[in-house]
């Protein structure tokens, strides 16, 4: 046999020999043995020495030598020193119990490496095992001197492991457990130590010391550990007896001297009370103090989502938790001894079971477990899971039982969506937009995760089963049950048919979900419309998926959701006007909602041309032959002359009845009402809100075509006799006009609605509580987005700010409105023109000329307000020009723009001011030729910056015509006309200069069918005429002969008045 | 830990019925005895009388239970949660209901109470008997009896880790002979028959779901997998084998099934 094979089939094997005296180092064997522990012959084994370098100049030395049954003995230093190379320098593999000498031996470097050392001292004679007796008493709180103190000894002083750290009490631990088992059976027992683990702490001891001493350095650092003591009078003799013990920790030969016991008692209680002596870990064989329970719940195989989880128990290291063992092993051990990651616990049920017994009593299902034999894990159903962790979790942890579990996180509410499925009620839905709207709508859900979809009844399941726990992508996540709840009660809206209940889990949770069900019509689209809407990061989505049979249903939705991007319309043939871009996209889009067989709100701000929109829509219909009966439009009273001149001038074509006035039921000659005959004859129908109230009976005996509310906010009250009478009009579509913002007024938006569109809009309480309240109270900006989208495809509004509308609208421009006379005007001004005329032939011209101009200046001023001729109350009822001013104000305000109202009468301003106060609440301020410049320059300052509440000013024409700057306003009203239209456009130009950053809206009001209209025309026609009269305005008037004179002035009582409320 | 002796004031309590003033306020003053040993049926105590001078005191126990050691551990298999409440010095209820269906007591009754009086031995040179000595080491057993169950399995002969050495070696040859996963699905091997009645009843009431208890005395295979006790389980064992069996074994005699 070669050496190299005699070297394999051989370990080297070892052990420590002390003394008796528990300082006396001893010394070392090493010798090798093959299997079973055969030693090799002397001579091979010597041989073998001398051959090994790590031994040779100890051998030749004489410090170590052969015994007589082939070991190597030398003296502890000598064999640590040794030690201290292998594994590396030895030739043979290491017999487990020299190992562990060597790992002890590392240990103790890493001890005294990390410094967790402390100073000892005791009688020479003390054995071993009285040391480590003491070293456990020395450490006890109440321990006294009993056995150290009395009179002077002979002492050796040296340094043992302090064991204050974690870590090194866990591999000391693990060390003495191999010891018990390998050491005892190394060699025979020492007499030195009872057992391995003795013997263990013994040579930690020794190792420590060797390596400290040499660490030591004189000066202050030295003696740190052993005077680090409260500061007090030192006791007689004590600082001689810590200097030299200090000496005895240094010396490298260590020997006895002399101390007293007490004193070095007390010494070494104060730094062991505070060690890792005083804890229970180095007593404790069973690992109470290492280990502890830990609970896994594991989960199913996700082939089996729905399948129980499982909870083991393992018992795990306190500082290594991947040092661990299952609880079901332990009751396969023959005996109460465990080896859980190379420690030997003995007994450890001692503790474990203890614990799990008091868990056990917080813990149901523990307790449950831990009745049946041999328990080591148990079973729980997938629904329990979630109340486990939420109930158990803390009475676990309270018990110091950890429990491991898979992080559950919430799966991410943007991943999970719900889809409602549409599906007709009925065996085959028709393709009309109006059919469909009558018929019921099956509607059911489902819910969508990442990639899975689990149907109504799916989910219902899943969540009674596992409460909710799902598998996605192999990770185990917990579904957000409440926010899916919401979303799905919040689609249905409690107006669903059944509801379902879904227990979740075990516990006493209930969730109700809608059932599946069957809606109306409106009800689907309000909520398509609002809930599928891009949710919030966390809300559940909503997709809206519609089967086969709701085809027709889905192309009408989307066709609703793209009316408010119609395709354009040409400008009707027959339409007198010219329409911008914006303008063209409203008449596109009436079309296209009539296509859709729905309504709209036509909310654009006041000035954009909304009027001329709906005229440039019914000219539309008339030319393509679409129209399907007469048109009714109902508007308030002051704007009646207003829809009758537009009419006339935007769509001559159309042939127009005003249903008003007290005759308007007369009987003709052929038997027929006014109101029948138009019904046959005419295309447009005009009437007032009064009116329409007073007839509704009548007006609803035919069905209309388009009706049209202007100023629709006139109907806000939907439990007005006036409302009522309006809904049971029959149309084919309903329109309505309004110029107030409507996110300010949305019980008012709401009762338009649902005129124009019954239903669309819901009920009036859900419509309160889905988005009035919320948006008064908060603000909420998700509930403005969802009421945006509920009224894109039927509200159309563009402002004046928008892109779109300033490209396209003059920086200044004219509107003219038109005002009816009241009856008292129409008879006053008669009696002026019949004043006038029958005077006018006998006189001179300069007579003649002066009574023609003050003509002209009653005249105006009855136009203006009664009360100026002939006194009186200067309400608005009286004027219908004061009452049409009021109307346009209230408009102006309600958008927050400022207007300047201009007029030549002193008196009217004032009567303007008390109007528009009584109206307001506030007052105006009004600039008049009998202010100075300075009350002027005050009045102009407090407008322009906005310290006057009042966003109207009233001027005298004359007075406020020249170098003011009043940009604040927007808006110019002329109450009457200055015949030179360049003092009108200085007027203007208060307002329409440098700094003004809106467009500028001029209004004209003239009185139709008088004089104003007339003149008005002149001036248009012979603006450059106008323009170079330099002289008093009117002479050119005076200068007309009496015919010219009549046609001008003459009242034509048709179109001037709009009548009285009969 | 609750207290067991309440509920049976005639047990340990006899032992100072007639105690006088004086020597209840001693007993009082004194803490406790220190208990020695206890072996072969006799507990051995060490009662301080002045620092440097103590007294033996010798009392019978009430009950020997060396030889039922084999069926507790039995129990202990089927029910580890016993064991936890022993190692937890707790007192398990449905131990005990146990313990007493099965004609068992931990603690003695007046009778037997009297019975040791008579037969406690004291090293003391008082000629009164029971000297305060004695009734202080009474005193001492009841109040550790009462509130640790490890010391009252002491009193009658069981040391609790050698029971539980011996359940846990059981458990493992249970385990071994294939009985599979941890929740105890397959029935034990047929129990030894060192005592026949005792383990094979006591294993009956442990693991009787319900069924007749007089069906499971002839049966002579081991007993059916565990179960809980059923609450309203009552021990039939009011057969003349089991009262003449219980007379033979049990250390105070003629005391009925439910007082023991």
């Amino acid at each position: 046999m070669t050496k190299r094979e005699v070297k394999r089939a051989v370990w080297l094997q070892g052990r420590w020999l002390p003394e008796q005296g528990w300082a006396d180092a001893g010394c070392g064997e090493l010798w090798l043995e093959r299997e079973h522990g055969r030693r090799l012959p002397r001579a091979e084994a010597e041989a073998q020495w001398r051959d090994w370098p790590l031994v040779q100049p100890a051998l030749a030395a004489g410090t170590a030598r052969c015994g007589p049954r082939g070991e190597l003995r030398a003296d502890s230093a000598v064999w640590l020193a040794w030690l201290c190379q292998l594994p590396a320098a030895a030739p043979w593999p290491m017999a487990p119990a020299l190992s562990l000498y060597v790992r002890a031996l590392r240990l103790a470097q890493v001890l005294v490496g990390v410094q967790d050392v402390l100073p000892f001292a005791a009688p020479v004679a003390w054995t071993w095992a009285e040391v480590l007796a003491r070293c456990g008493e020395l450490a006890r709180p109440e321990a006294d001197s009993r056995g150290w103190s009395g009179a002077t000894g002979l002492f050796l002083a040296a340094w043992a492991p302090a064991w204050t750290q974690e870590p090194l009490r866990a591999v000391r631990a693990c060390y003495a457990a191999q010891a018990d088992v390998w050491w005892p059976a190394a060699g025979r027992a020492t007499s030195a130590g009872r057992s391995g683990r003795s013997l263990l702490e013994r040579w930690l001891w020794y190792c420590t010391d060797h390596w400290q001493r040499p660490l030591l350095v004189p000066a202050g650092e030295s003696g740190a550990a052993v005077t680090a003591l409260r500061t007090r009078l030192p006791y007689r003799g004590e600082q001689e007896l810590l200097a030299e013990w200090r000496d005895h920790l240094r010396s490298c030969s260590p020997s006895p001297w002399s101390g007293d016991g007490w004193l070095i008692w007390r010494t070494l209680h104060q730094l062991y009370i505070e060690s890792g002596w005083a804890l229970p870990d180095l007593r404790d064989e069973a690992g109470a103090t290492r280990y502890h329970l830990a609970l896994q719940l594991q989960p199913p195989e996700p082939a089996h989502p729905l399948g129980d989880w499982q909870l083991v128990v393992y018992v795990a290291h306190n500082v290594w938790p991947e040092v661990r063992a299952p609880l079901a092993a332990w009751w396969r051990q023959p005996q109460r001894i465990w080896w859980i990651g190379g420690e030997r616990l003995v007994r450890p049920d001692t503790w474990f079971l203890p614990r799990l017994y008091a868990a056990a009593a917080e813990v149901p299902e523990l307790a449950a477990m831990l009745r049946q034999p041999a328990p080591g894990s148990l079973r729980l159903p997938a629904a329990q899971v979630t109340r486990f962790l939420v109930v158990s979790a803390a009475a676990l942890a309270r018990q110091g039982v950890q429990l491991i579990h898979p992080a559950l996180a919430e799966v991410p509410t943007h991943t999970i969506a719900v889809e409602v499925q549409v599906a007709a009620a009925t065996a085959s839905p028709p393709a009309d937009g109006a059919a469909l709207r009558q018929l019921p709508w099956a509607v059911d859900w489902s819910v969508v995760v990442a990639d899975q979809r689990w149907s109504r009844q799916e989910f219902v399941q899943r969540v009674a089963a596992t409460g909710g726990l799902v598998c996605l992508h192999g990770q185990w996540r917990q579904l957000p049950l409440a926010a899916i709840c919401t979303r799905l009660r919040a689609l249905a809206g409690g107006r669903w048919a059944e509801e379902v209940v879904a227990a979740v889990g075990a516990g006493k949770e209930r969730l109700e979900l809608p059932g599946p069900g069957v809606i109306d019509f409106w009800s689907l689209i309000r909520m398509a419309q609002t809930l599928s809407a891009d949710a919030a990061a966390d809300e559940v989505g909503v997709r809206l998926s519609f089967a086969p049979t709701a085809a027709p249903l889905q192309a009408w939705w989307q066709a609703l959701q793209a009316a408010a991007q119609p395709a354009r319309l040409p400008v009707p043939p027959g339409f007198a006007g010219r329409l911008r871009a914006y303008q063209e996209r409203g008449l596109a889009w009436f079309w296209q909602l009539r296509q859709l067989g729905c309504g709209g709100v036509l909310a654009d701000d006041m000035g954009l041309g909304k009027t001329v929109q709906v005229l440039a829509y019914l000219q539309h219909l008339q030319a393509n032959s679409a129209s399907r009966g007469v048109h009714l439009i109902v508007c308030p009273t002051s704007l009646l002359m207003h829809w009758r001149q537009e009419l006339a001038r935007f769509t001559p074509g159309l042939r127009v009845h005003v249903h008003h006035g007290p005759d308007r039921l007369q009987r003709l000659a052929d038997g027929r009402t006014r109101l029948q005959a138009a019904r046959q004859d005419a295309q447009v129908l005009l009437t007032t809100y009064a009116t329409a109230a007073r007839d509704a009976e009548v007006l609803a005996e035919q069905a209309w075509d388009v009706v049209l509310l202007d100023e629709a906010q006139h109907v806000k009250n939907p439990y007005t006799r006036q409302w009522r009478a309006l809904h049971r009009l029959p149309a084919v579509q309903r329109l309505a006009l309004t110029g107030t913002p409507v996110e300010n007024h949305l019980a008012e938006l709401w009762s338009i609605l649902h005129w124009v569109n019954p239903g669309y809009a819901g009920g009036a309480a859900w419509f309160r509580r889905t988005f009035a309240q919320p948006l008064q109270q908060a603000g909420d900006e998700r509930t403005l987005h969802r009421l945006h989208r509920l009224l894109r495809p039927v509200v159309l509004r563009r402002t004046k700010a928008e892109e779109e509308v300033r490209s396209a609208l003059p920086e200044k421009w004219e509107v003219i409105r038109y005002a009816a006379l009241t009856a008292e005007q129409a008879a006053l001004y008669q009696a002026v023109l019949a004043a006038l005329f029958n005077r006018s032939t006998s006189q001179s011209t300069r007579s003649r000329r002066g009574q023609v101009l003050a003509a002209l200046v009653r005249l105006k001023q009855v136009c203006n307000h009664p009360c100026l001729l002939v006194g009186g109350q200067p309400g608005p009822e009286r004027s219908g020009k004061l009452k049409l001013l009021l109307d346009c104000l209230a408009a102006v305000v309600a958008e927050g723009e400022g207007a300047l109202v201009f007029t030549q009468f002193r008196t009217m301003g004032e009567v303007l001011v008390t109007a528009v106060q009584q109206q307001f609440g506030w007052e105006p301020a009004f600039l008049h030729g009998g202010l100075n410049a300075r009350q002027r320059g005050e009045l102009v300052e407090r407008y322009q910056s906005g310290a006057d509440p009042s966003p109207v000013m009233v001027l005298s024409l004359r007075a406020g015509g020249v170098g003011l700057n009043l940009t604040r306003a927007s808006h110019v009203f002329h109450y009457d006309r200055w015949w030179n239209p360049a003092v009108e456009d200085q007027a203007t130009d208060r307002v329409h200069r440098l700094g003004q950053v809106r467009p500028v809206q001029v209004h004209k009001l003239i009185c139709p069918g008088t004089l104003e209209e007339r003149i008005d025309h002149v001036l248009t026609a012979k603006r450059e005429l106008a323009a170079r009269v330099v002289g008093p305005p009117e002479q050119w008037l005076a200068d007309l002969n009496d015919d010219d004179l009549r046609a001008l002035f003459a009242l034509d009582w048709d179109v001037a008045l709009a009548g009285e409320e009969g | 830990m609750r207290s067991l002796t309440e509920s049976k004031p005639e047990g340990w309590a006899a032992a100072w019925a007639s105690l006088d003033h004086a020597a209840a306020g001693w007993i009082r003053r004194s803490g406790q005895a220190e208990v020695l040993a206890v072996a072969s049926a006799v507990i051995r105590l060490c009662v301080a009388e002045r620092p440097r001078q103590s007294y033996e005191v010798q009392v019978p126990c009430h009950a020997w239970w060396e030889a039922h050691v084999p069926a507790l551990a039995r129990w202990l298999v089927w029910r580890p949660d016993w064991a936890a409440a022993l190692l937890a010095e707790a007192w398990a209820d449905d131990w005990l209901r146990a313990l007493d269906s099965a004609g068992l007591s931990l603690f003695p009754n007046a009778t037997a109470v009297q019975r040791m009086l008579a037969g406690a031995v004291c090293s003391c040179t008082t000629p009164d008997r029971p000297c305060r000595h004695i009734l202080l080491a009474f005193a001492t057993l009841a109040r550790m009896a009462d509130t640790s169950p490890r010391s009252a399995l002491r009193w009658v002969g069981v040391e609790v880790e050698a029971l539980l050495d011996a359940a846990h070696a059981q458990t493992a040859v249970w385990l071994q002979a294939g009985a599979g996963g941890a929740c105890g699905q397959t029935r034990l091997p047929d129990a030894p028959q060192s005592d026949g009645g005792i383990e094979r009843l006591a294993m009956a009431a442990v693991l009787t779901r319900g069924a007749g208890m007089r069906g499971r005395l002839e049966e002579s295979a081991g007993p059916q997998p565990a179960g809980a006790l059923p609450a309203d389980w009552l021990p039939a064992l009011d057969t003349v084998l089991w009262q003449a069996w219980r007379e033979r074994h049990m250390t105070w005699a003629g005391v009925s099934s439910g007082e023991g």
